[in-house]
């Protein structure tokens, strides 16, 4: 048998010396005597290329049954003999087998694809699924966290104004909640909608409101926001987001506050800016209002750069001003409140007059509307 | 089945010494495909990405026509750096909130203190991620299925690094062929290929003329600075460039003799090693591959290892030969996880 083997090195894993064997290429492996021992057979596929050398053809191989051994051809047509009989050991290299890694990245590519463009489906199958008591206890808490130690505005009247006004803009209207709608005693310019239905106004809206018929178009607007469902979109949105960076394994623990500041998409202020037209028109409520508590806010907002307006993810004053003033005629409007009412809720939280010195613009505040 | 080929098997010359066969070509397949794979990940893939770079330059490298091999995986380096990443990064990235917590309150005294004690636990950190990569790295190569190793410890690594830096400092850098070599010896020293031990003769008065050469360069361009300031003078400024220039030639000139120095006395179960280096070479390698990088925006990064290893090859002549049959495998521990202290320092970039 020897006369008829390749001559081949062999390394025996426990010393690196080089021992001589005679190696025949039959149907289904190598097979040689290894020095002072038996007979032995490396089929084909436990066989692994380590390496080929580009000028002569010699190659190494390494053996799936015992990691530490190798054996070199050291003759270039026993070399393409081998590769014909294991053409699996072309591909063995590191510069090979091009196609499947990028057909990998394609294959990643076009999952993240799906994933992005059916992800609103998706969002809109978790809303739709969630039991109403679950966004109202999200609800709670989120609002909780924004309001902190200030308390509910509870004076009678003004609740009762609260009350009508906000039956005057829904009469005839679905929600997709029980409202519960808030006035917080804190000097901000703001309000917000929380998931379920929340919605809070903060004391230093009505103080810096110059007509009731403003304060109508923000009321308007959030409720828009909770038509729409948008605080709930946009907390699965923020989970989403984190639960991806989760999984992605890296601890990003830290971001999740930065998220909680996200706001709506400026899709979503259009169209709760729209509703809010929409619900002020079915009251006959003028939106003259609301387009001039955006033209004070332009003036208000004009000192900040214009990235940030670039960056802020609301529609512009300006813009959203023009959109109101361009609305359809509505024919006859009467304000939304009588001026005892308007009185009164000015009042709720038993403040009568007071005026803030200047809106203050700081963090979210104002932008938030 | 096999007599067509028995007239065949004549043994074809196999290359003396050290060769590379490496192309940068080929090389630049892995590489495209690393940095595709690695965008799609996130930036994961790159563990997986670097093991395939090395085994690529690894089986290219040959000594007397046997291959050299890497048998790392990119999970060992992704665990390596997950485990650095929380028992490491993170603590330090607390530490950092905090101080910055403090500066807040205006609390400096304990913001210098430990702002201090941070910046010490990276600089012996330092160290230790450069052993620890050697370590690695050693224990993942075969030759003829023979393993690398390192012995020692990081600790005492790092206890040197800092000891001998401490050293430079005192003597003004005059220490500082004593400490290049000595930090050498540690390393070298403790480098294995199966029971066959690497030494590495401590000898560093040869290195003392090159350096004083690139030191004195320094000290008169310091000289000059000090002697400008104090006479209120720029008319000495036009010996400034030339200056600078005469310290990089003297740099890469010292440089050179390191590594001629260091490896020369590199010994090896009777074997000897010499790079045939000159300063020149040493800075047209440098220089070249600096233009490739930075006029391809790093396209051309593996073509910048396939000419440092042909480099490096071409300069690097074994003298004599072990006794094989006495080189048995290595039965040290190998480290389970890969660099993930080195990854962390940006260490090595394949
Ligand atoms: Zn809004």
């Amino acid at each position: 048998m020897n006369e008829l083997g390749i001559q081949c090195g062999y390394f025996d894993g426990q010393s690196a010396a080089e021992q001589s064997i005679s190696v025949e290429f039959m149907m289904d492996g190598l097979v040689f005597q290894v020095p002072g021992g038996g007979l032995v057979s490396w089929s084909y596929d436990q066989l692994r290329l380590i390496s080929l050398q580009r000028n002569n053809g010699h190659m190494t191989l390494g053996w799936a049954e015992d990691d530490a051994v190798r054996m070199r051809i050291k003759n270039r047509e026993a070399g393409e003999q081998l590769f014909r009989l294991a053409p699996h050991l072309k591909a063995d290299r590191p510069e090979k087998g091009v196609m499947k890694p990028v057909m990998v990245s394609g294959a990643i590519v076009a999952i993240l694809a799906m994933i992005y463009f059916s992800y609103p489906v998706f969002r809109q199958a978790i809303i739709m699924s969630l039991p109403d008591s679950w966004a109202q206890e999200i609800g709670n808490t989120l609002a909780q966290v924004s309001i902190g130690k200030a308390a509910s505005c509870t004076d009678p009247q003004g609740l009762i104004a609260l009350q009508t006004l906000t039956d005057r803009l829904t009469k005839g209207v679905a929600m997709p909640y029980e409202l519960d709608i808030r006035v917080i005693d804190a000097p901000i310019v703001n309000a917000f909608a929380a998931p379920g239905g929340q919605v809070v106004l903060f004391r230093g809206l009505l103080d810096e409101a110059q007509s009731i018929d403003e304060v109508a178009g923000v009321l308007g607007h959030e409720l828009g926001h909770v038509k729409h469902r948008h605080p709930l979109k946009r907390v699965i949105d923020i989970y989403g987001f984190e639960l991806l960076l989760t999984s992605l394994g890296g601890n990003f623990g830290g971001y999740s506050s930065m998220l909680l500041m996200m706001s709506y998409s400026r899709d979503d202020e259009r169209e709760a800016d729209e509703t809010s037209l929409s619900l002020l028109k079915d009251a006959h409520i003028s939106g003259d209002g609301y387009a001039d508590f955006f033209e004070r806010l332009e003036e208000k907002q004009s000192f900040l750069p214009d990235v940030m307006n670039f960056l802020s993810t609301h529609p512009l004053p300006e813009e959203r001003e023009q959109t109101i003033r361009e609305r359809d005629d509505v024919g006859p409007t009467t304000p939304a409140l009588n001026k005892s009412e308007w009185h009164a809720l000015r009042n709720i939280c038993g403040s009568a007059g007071r005026k803030l010195d200047d809106w203050d613009l700081q963090d979210e505040e104002i932008i938030n509307i | 089945m096999s007599t067509v080929l028995q007239e065949l098997d004549a043994e074809q010359p196999e290359p003396d010494g050290v060769t590379f066969d490496g192309q940068g070509r080929e090389l630049f397949v892995v590489y495209l495909v690393n940095i595709l794979l690695t965008i799609v990940t996130f930036g994961l893939y790159r563990f997986w990405g670097k093991t395939r770079i090395r085994q690529y330059v690894w089986s290219h490298l040959r000594y007397k026509g046997d291959a050299f091999e890497y048998t790392g995986t990119g999970l060992e380096l992704f665990l390596g750096f997950v485990i650095v990443f929380f028992a490491v990064i993170l603590p330090l990235i607390g530490v950092g909130i905090w101080v910055q917590l403090l500066l807040q309150q205006g609390d400096i005294t304990l913001v210098i203190v430990i702002g201090g004690l941070l910046y010490l636990v990276f600089f012996c950190l330092f160290p230790i991620a450069i052993f620890r990569a050697y370590r690695y790295r050693l224990s993942r190569t075969l030759w003829r299925g023979i393993r690398f190793g390192l012995t020692g410890t990081g600790r005492v690594y790092a206890a040197k690094f800092i000891g001998y830096l401490l050293l430079q400092i005192i003597t003004l850098g005059l220490a500082s062929p004593y400490t290049t070599v000595k930090l050498y010896e540690y390393l070298v020293g403790n480098v294995w290929m199966g029971s066959g031990r690497f030494s590495l003769d401590p000898s560093w008065k040869p290195l003392m003329r090159p350096f004083l050469m690139f030191w004195g360069c320094i000290v008169f361009y310091f000289v000059l600075f000090v002697a400008a300031q104090v006479a209120g003078t720029t008319s000495i400024n036009f010996l400034a460039f030339p200056t600078m220039i005469a310290i990089a030639c003297f740099y890469f000139y010292y440089s050179a003799a390191v590594y001629r120095h260091v490896v020369g006395n590199i010994m090896f179960e009777g074997v000897r090693f010499s790079v045939d280096l000159k300063g020149r070479e040493l800075f047209g390698l440098f220089f070249v591959n600096g233009l490739l990088l930075v006029f391809t925006l790093g396209i051309a990064f593996p073509w910048v290892i396939v000419r440092i290893m042909n480099f490096m090859v071409d300069k690097l002549a074994v003298h004599g030969e072990p006794d094989f049959e006495k080189i048995s495998q290595n039965t040290e521990e190998m480290p389970t996880y890969g660099e993930g202290l080195a990854e962390a320092f940006d260490i090595g970039s394949i």
